[in-house]
C-alpha cells in the first residue's frame, strides 16, 4: 500500500514558491498557530468542512443529507454544528451555491506526481518545478519525503516552504530530496514566539543553524522569510534581534519579506474560528509600500540581505 | 523636427479624433451612385473603376490639427462610408435604428438620411445582397431554404453565411515592400508596360486589357487625392497657423508631391504611402480584415537609413508611428445589425505583424519592433491589432518587453503567436520554408503571406459545432423549428457508446458541410461578377502580368490562399459528450432520451436540476484532464477532414479556424440546454477557450488543454483568451514586478514553442474594474479590452459579452 498524505490543495502556475513556474501542493496540519495564518485551513490534520454562510441560500439539502445531524433546520436557517460533522462531504456535494467546501483529501504519491507531471514543460522552461507547503510538510514528513523522492527521479526541482518546526533527523530526512528551502523567522524571542505562533522557537533556530552547518541545502537555495506583521513582530527591537540572529549564522543567507495582508481572514468564519488580529489590541494594518521600504532599509543597514523571489 | 513639438502635436491629434463619435457619411455613396447611373452598359470593372476615382476626387479631405499623416476614409474621422453596391437594403430598413442601437451605435445626419432616400431606388435589386440572395434560392434544396433564415442568412442555426451579406471581400496583406520600392507612379508604370506588350494572340487579352485599364483609371484616383492633399496643406500653411504646425503642414505637402513622383525615401515618406494605400482600400470596398503585414521589416530599411543619415531620431519615429496607429482608429464600418451581433465593438480587424523570422531563419527582431510596441503602449486604442510572432529564437528581451506593454496598454495587446505552429502549417499547403517565414496575421488569426494570399473569404461560413450536437441528440431535428433536414442514421437510444454517438454527430455534420460549398462560392462569384477590387489586386503579387482581379481568383495565388470556414463552440461540444460519458455510458444514471428530455425541458424539474449539478461538477475542458481534452481533439479533426473534402470556387484551399469573433453570444441564443450543464440560450465558449468559469486548475492546465487540439490544422488560426487579475504581473502596490513577468514570459514560450499552441492573449484587467465600467460607462470609456481576434472598447460591446468577458475566469494567485 502506498503511503497517503492529507494535502489541501495543488496550485499550479506558483510564481512566489521558489524559482521559476512551480506546483505547489498544501500539505495540511500545521503545529504553528501564528495569529496571522492566511491558510488556517491547512492547519488541523483532518479533512474539515468549510461553510460560507454568505453564499447560503437555506435552501436545506444539506439538512436532507447529513446522516449526522450536524447540519439542521432552525428557525428557517441552517445551523451547522461542526462538533457533531464528521466532514463525510455530504453536504458538499449536494449544495447547489457551493456554501460548502470540503477542506483536506487523502491522496497517494503516485496522484500527487501525476498532477505535478503535467507542467513538465513549464518547469522545464522556467527552471521550476515542485514546491510543498502548506500547512507544515513535515508533519507528513514520510509522504512528503516520497513525494520528494519520486520528483527527483523526474529531475524535478523540489522546494520545501516550512517552520523547521520538528526534530532534526525528520528534517534531515525531508531535506536530502530537497534542492531549495524557504523558512520563517517569525519572532527571536522565545516567549513572544509562543504567544505568537503557540509554539517557542528555539526548536526553529537551532534547525535553522543545523541545516546551514551541516549543508543540508546549499545556502544560495536557502531563504529565510520574515512575517512582517505591523505592530504585532515588527517594532525595531524585534526586528533587531531577527537580524542579529541572522548575522550569527556562519554564512551570508538570503532574506525575504512578506508583507501581512488579510486575504486570509474570510476563510476563518467559514471554518468557524475567531481571527484573533480582529481584535484591536493588536492594532494590525496592512503596510504600506514606504512602511514597507523603511523596514527594508532598517534591515539592510544591520547588514541583511534582502531578496524577492 | 523637433520631437517635443511632435509630441505635443500628436497629443493634440489624438485629442482631435477622440472628440468624435462613430456616424455615418454619405459622400460616398452619393458619388458612386451618381458614377454607377452615368456608367451603365460598361463593363462592370471599368464602371467601378470610375466610380472609385470619382470618390477620391469628389469626397472631402481634410487635415486635422497636430496629425503628420494625412488622409481621410469619410469626411469625419470615426464616420464609416456606405457601400450601397454591396446592401441598400439594410440601410434603408435600419437607418432609423442605427443611432438608438445597444451597441455599435452610430450617429446619421440629414444628409445621409437623404441621400439614402434619393439612390435606393437606383440600387434595388442590383446589389451584391440581392445577386446572393437570388443564387442561394436557386441552388438550395426546398427543406434547406424553408430552414434559411433569409434575414441573418443562418441555415438552420447551423451555419452562418451572412459575414459578406453587406460586405467586401477584405482580408489580404498587401505587399507593401513592392509599393514601397515602387511608389503609386511606379506601379502605374508597370500597368502601362502591361497594357503596351498585350498579346494579341491571346484570348484572353481583352481581359487582361479590361483590368489593366481599371487599375490605370483608379490609379489616376489616386494620384489626385494625393494632389488634393498637397494643395490643402498648403493652404492651410498660408494660413494663420502657429510655427510648429506651419512646418509641419510644408512638410506634409513635400511628402505628398514627393509621392505623386515616385517611391518614398525617407521613413516618413514610407509610412505616408502605406496609410495612403491602407486607406484606399477601405475606400475601394468595405471588406474588413484588410491588414498591414509586418511593418517592423518593411519601414525598418527607411528607419535605419534616417537614423544613419541624422535625418530622424528616435523619439520622431515614435511619434510618427503613434500618429500612424491614431489613424487606424479613425476609420470605420458599419455592418446591419444581424452581422453586428457576430462582432460588436466597431472591429475592423486590421493587424500588424511584428517580429518573427526572416526568410533564412534567423530572428528579425529589430528596433522598429521595440518602437511599434511603445507606440502601442503609448497611445492605448483598440485598432489596430498587434500581434508579435514567437519563435525559439525570440529574445527574452523583446518577449519582456512585449509583456509590458501588454500591461501599460491594458487592452490585450498585443496578442502572441507561434511561428513553430504556424510555419509548419503552411508549409504543408505546399508553401515553401522561405516564403512561409514570411507570414503575417490577417484580421484575428489567419495566417497568409503579404502579397500572396488571397485570403478568399468569398463566403465565409461559420459552424455552430454545438448546436450540431444538439441536433444530433434530436436524431438531425432543429428542436427550435421542428425541420429535420437530415435524419441520424439511429435513434438516439440505440446507441450504446459515446463513440457511436461521435458517428451520428460525424453523419451530420458531413451533411452540413455540403453547403458550404454554395453558400461560399455564391459569394465569390458575385464578387467577381459585381465588385472586383482593381486596387486592391494592384497591390497583390502576380495580378498585374496575370491582367486578372484578385476577385477572380486563379493564378499563382492559388497556392497561398484559404477562404475561411470557422468551427465554433469547441469546449462545449468536447465538455457535453465527456458528461454523456460518464453519466450515460459510465454511472448509467439515465438513458440519452432521458437526458435529451431533460436538456428540451432546459434542466426543469427537481431532477433537471440535480442532473445539471452533477454536469457542472464533471471535469471540463480547460483542466489539463485527457479525457475531456480528448474529444476537443478528435472533434476538431473530424472537422478538419469534413470541410478539407471539398474546394473553394476559386481554387485554392478551405482554411479551417476554430476562432469565433463574438459568436459565441448570438449562437448561444440559438442553441438549446447542452449537456455539458449549459442553459438554453447561454453563450458558448468563445474560440479555443474554456468555457467561462469551468477552468478551475489554474493558467497552465488551460494550456495544456488547448494544446491538445492539432493547432497546425487550422491555418485560419484558434484564439486563446485568458483573463489575468494585474497580480499576476505587478508587486502588492501595482508596480512591475520583474520576476513574475519573467515567469509569463517563460509560460508564454512553453505554450507557443514548447506545446505548440497557436495564439494566446490576454486580458488584465480585474473583474471589479469591468463591473464598475459596466456601471458607469461614461468614466471608462476608455477601457480597452480583447474580444476575440480583435480589441475594443469594454463599454461599446454587447451587454451579454461584458457578461461573459466578465465572467471569464480570473486567475490570480
Ligand atoms: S460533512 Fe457530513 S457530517 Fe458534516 S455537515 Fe456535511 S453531511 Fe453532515
Ligand atoms: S445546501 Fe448549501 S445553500 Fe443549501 S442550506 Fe445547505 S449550505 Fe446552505
Amino acid at each position: 500500500m502506498q503511503i497517503k498524505g492529507l494535502i489541501f490543495n495543488i496550485q499550479k502556475y506558483s510564481i512566489h514558491d521558489g524559482p521559476g513556474i512551480r506546483t505547489l501542493v498544501f500539505v495540511k496540519g500545521c503545529p504553528l498557530r501564528c495569529l496571522w495564518c492566511c491558510n488556517p485551513e491547512g492547519q488541523t490534520p483532518q479533512p474539515e468542512i468549510m461553510y460560507y454562510r454568505n453564499l447560503c441560500v437555506s435552501c436545506g439539502m444539506c439538512t436532507k443529507v447529513c446522516p449526522r445531524g450536524a447540519s439542521v433546520f432552525r428557525d428557517n436557517s441552517v445551523v451547522y454544528n461542526r462538533e457533531l460533522c464528521t466532514s463525510c462531504g455530504a453536504c458538499v456535494r449536494v449544495c447547489p451555491t457551493g456554501a460548502r467546501k470540503l477542506v483536506g483529501k487523502y491522496v497517494t504519491v503516485d496522484e500527487v506526481l501525476s498532477e505535478v507531471l503535467k507542467d513538465m514543460k513549464f518547469y522545464v522552461r522556467s527552471g521550476g518545478g515542485l514546491t510543498v507547503g502548506g500547512g507544515e510538510p513535515l508533519t507528513q514528513h514520510e509522504f512528503v519525503k516520497e513525494l520528494l523522492r519520486r520528483a527527483k527521479e523526474y529531475a524535478i526541482h523540489t522546494a520545501v516552504e516550512t517552520s523547521l518546526y520538528a526534530g532534526p533527523h525528520i528534517v534531515k530526512e525531508v531535506l536530502r530530496h530537497t534542492d531549495y528551502l524557504f523558512v520563517d523567522i517569525k519572532h527571536v524571542d522565545p516567549t513572544k514566539h509562543l504567544e505568537l505562533t503557540g509554539v517557542s522557537n528555539e526548536l526553529i533556530l537551532s534547525n535553522i543553524r543545523y541545516v546551514l552547518s551541516e549543508s543540508l541545502v546549499d545556502v544560495s537555495s536557502f531563504v529565510i522569510r520574515i512575517p512582517i506583521i505591523p505592530s504585532v513582530n515588527d517594532d525595531y527591537g524585534s526586528l533587531r534581534g531577527i537580524a542579529e540572529f541572522i548575522r550569527s549564522l556562519k554564512h551570508e543567507v538570503s532574506v525575504e519579506l512578506l508583507p501581512y495582508h488579510e486575504l486570509g481572514k474570510h476563510k476563518y468564519e467559514a471554518l468557524g474560528r475567531e481571527y484573533a488580529l480582529s481584535n484591536p489590541i493588536w492594532k494590525v494594518f496592512i503596510p504600506s509600500k514606504e512602511y514597507l521600504e523603511s523596514i527594508s532599509k532598517f534591515l539592510t543597514s544591520l547588514g541583511v540581505k534582502l531578496v524577492s523571489t | 523636427m523637433a520631437s517635443y513639438s511632435l509630441s505635443k502635436l500628436v497629443n493634440e491629434f489624438y485629442k482631435n479624433v477622440m472628440m468624435f463619435k462613430p456616424s455615418l457619411c454619405h459622400e460616398r455613396a452619393m458619388i458612386l451612385t451618381e458614377s454607377y447611373r452615368t456608367s451603365e452598359g460598361l463593363p462592370q470593372i471599368i464602371r467601378r473603376a470610375k466610380a472609385i476615382r470619382e470618390v477620391l476626387e469628389g469626397m472631402s479631405v481634410y487635415i486635422l490639427k497636430g496629425e503628420l499623416i494625412v488622409g481621410n476614409q469619410a469626411s469625419r474621422p470615426k464616420a464609416a462610408p456606405l457601400f450601397p453596391e454591396f446592401s441598400i437594403s439594410f440601410l434603408v430598413n435600419e437607418l432609423n435604428e442605427i443611432p438608438r442601437r445597444p451597441f455599435d451605435s452610430f450617429d446619421v445626419g440629414v444628409e445621409v438620411k437623404n441621400v439614402i432616400d434619393k439612390i435606393s431606388t437606383y440600387w434595388f435589386g442590383k446589389t451584391h445582397e440581392d445577386r446572393v440572395t437570388y443564387l442561394i434560392s436557386l441552388v438550395l434544396p426546398d427543406e434547406a431554404l424553408r430552414s434559411f433564415n433569409i434575414n441573418s442568412f443562418v441555415l438552420n442555426d447551423v451555419i452562418y453565411a451572412g459575414v459578406r451579406k453587406a460586405s467586401g471581400d477584405g482580408h489580404i496583406i498587401p505587399n507593401y515592400q513592392t509599393l514601397l520600392r515602387l511608389g503609386f507612379p511606379g506601379i502605374l508604370k508597370n500597368v502601362e508596360d502591361e497594357i503596351s506588350k498585350l498579346d494579341l494572340t491571346d484570348t484572353q487579352s481583352f481581359k487582361k486589357a479590361l483590368f489593366l485599364e481599371a487599375v490605370r483609371i483608379v490609379y489616376e484616383g489616386v494620384l489626385s487625392f494625393i494632389k488634393r492633399y498637397y494643395v490643402l496643406a498648403r493652404e492651410m500653411a498660408d494660413g494663420d497657423v502657429d510655427d510648429d504646425w506651419r512646418d509641419e503642414l510644408l512638410r506634409i505637402a513635400e511628402v505628398c508631391s514627393n509621392l505623386l513622383i515616385g517611391p518614398p525615401k525617407t521613413f516618413r515618406e514610407a509610412l505616408q504611402l502605406i496609410w495612403f494605400a491602407h486607406l484606399i482600400l477601405q475606400i475601394e470596398s468595405n471588406g474588413h480584415s484588410v491588414s498591414l503585414g509586418r511593418s517592423d521589416q518593411y519601414l525598418y530599411p527607411y528607419y535605419e537609413a534616417d537614423v544613419r543619415e541624422g535625418r530622424i531620431t528616435k523619439e520622431e519615429a515614435l511619434e510618427l508611428i503613434k500618429c500612424f496607429l491614431i489613424k487606424m482608429n479613425t476609420l470605420n464600418k458599419v455592418r446591419p445589425w444581424s452581422e453586428t451581433r457576430y462582432k460588436s465593438g466597431y472591429p475592423l480587424f486590421m493587424t500588424i505583424t511584428l517580429g518573427g523570422q526572416t526568410p533564412d531563419g534567423q530572428d528579425a527582431t529589430n528596433e522598429l519592433t521595440y518602437l511599434f510596441l511603445d507606440a502601442l503602449a503609448e497611445v492605448k486604442l483598440p485598432q489596430p491589432t498587434i500581434v508579435l510572432r514567437v519563435h525559439s529564437k525570440t529574445p527574452e528581451k523583446l518577449l519582456v518587453h512585449a509583456v509590458k506593454v501588454l500591461i501599460r496598454h491594458g487592452g490585450g495587446l498585443p496578442a502572441f503567436f507561434s511561428d513553430e505552429v504556424i510555419i509548419p502549417a503552411l508549409m504543408n499547403m505546399g508553401i515553401t520554408v522561405y516564403e512561409a517565414r514570411e507570414y503575417a496575421i490577417a484580421g484575428c488569426s489567419e495566417a497568409v503571406i503579404p502579397g500572396k494570399s488571397l485570403s478568399f473569404t468569398g463566403g465565409v461560413c461559420y459552424f455552430n459545432l454545438l448546436k450540431l450536437l444538439e441536433i444530433t441528440l434530436n436524431d438531425g431535428c432543429n428542436p427550435r423549428n421542428d425541420l429535420c433536414l437530415f435524419n441520424t442514421t439511429r435513434e438516439i437510444d440505440e446507441l450504446r457508446s459515446v463513440d457511436e454517438l461521435i458517428e451520428e454527430f460525424k453523419n451530420q455534420l458531413a451533411f452540413y458541410t455540403k453547403f458550404i460549398v454554395p453558400l461560399t462560392s455564391i459569394t465569390s462569384a458575385t464578387d467577381a461578377d459585381l465588385n472586383p477590387t482593381p486596387f486592391a489586386s494592384s497591390l497583390m503579387d502576380h495580378r498585374i502580368e496575370l491582367g486578372l482581379d484578385i476577385s477572380e481568383g486563379g493564378g499563382p495565388n492559388n497556392k497561398y490562399s484559404h477562404t475561411i470556414i470557422q468551427g465554433h463552440g469547441i469546449a462545449n461540444v468536447a465538455n457535453s459528450l465527456y458528461v454523456i460519458e460518464e453519466l450515460v455510458f459510465r454511472e448509467k444514471l439515465l438513458t440519452l432520451k432521458e437526458f435529451r428530455e431533460i436538456l428540451l425541458s432546459n434542466w426543469g424539474g427537481v431532477r433537471g436540476k440535480e442532473l445539471r449539478k452533477l454536469a457542472l461538477n464533471i471535469p471540463k475542458y480547460g483542466n489539463d484532464v485527457d479525457d475531456v481534452d480528448r474529444y476537443a481533439k478528435i472533434i476538431s479533426k473530424l472537422f478538419y477532414d469534413e470541410v478539407m473534402k471539398y474546394r473553394p470556387l476559386r481554387g485554392a484551399v478551405f482554411g479551417l479556424s476554430l476562432q469565433g469573433l463574438t459568436a459565441n453570444v448570438p449562437e448561444g441564443e440559438a442553441t438549446g440546454a447542452t449537456p455539458d450543464g449549459r442553459l438554453s440560450g447561454e453563450a458558448l465558449a468563445d474560440n479555443v477557450s474554456p468555457h467561462p468559469g469551468t477552468d478551475r486548475n489554474g493558467v497552465t492546465a488551460i494550456l495544456k488543454s488547448v494544446s491538445k487540439v492539432d493547432h497546425s490544422l487550422f491555418i485560419n488560426g484558434n484564439i486563446l483568451n485568458i483573463r489575468f487579475h494585474p497580480s499576476v504581473l505587478t508587486d502588492g502596490f501595482g508596480g512591475i514586478d520583474e520576476g513574475k513577468v519573467l515567469r509569463f514570459v517563460k509560460m508564454l514560450e512553453t505554450f507557443l514553442i514548447d506545446l505548440k499552441g497557436f495564439q494566446v492573449q490576454f486580458n488584465i484587467v480585474s473583474a471589479e474594474v469591468l463591473r464598475e465600467a459596466q456601471k458607469e460607462p461614461l468614466k471608462h470609456a476608455n477601457l480597452v479590452v480583447k474580444v476575440a481576434g480583435y480589441s475594443a472598447y469594454f463599454t461599446s460591446l454587447d451587454r451579454k459579452l461584458q457578461d461573459q468577458i466578465i465572467l471569464r475566469t480570473e486567475h490570480l494567485l
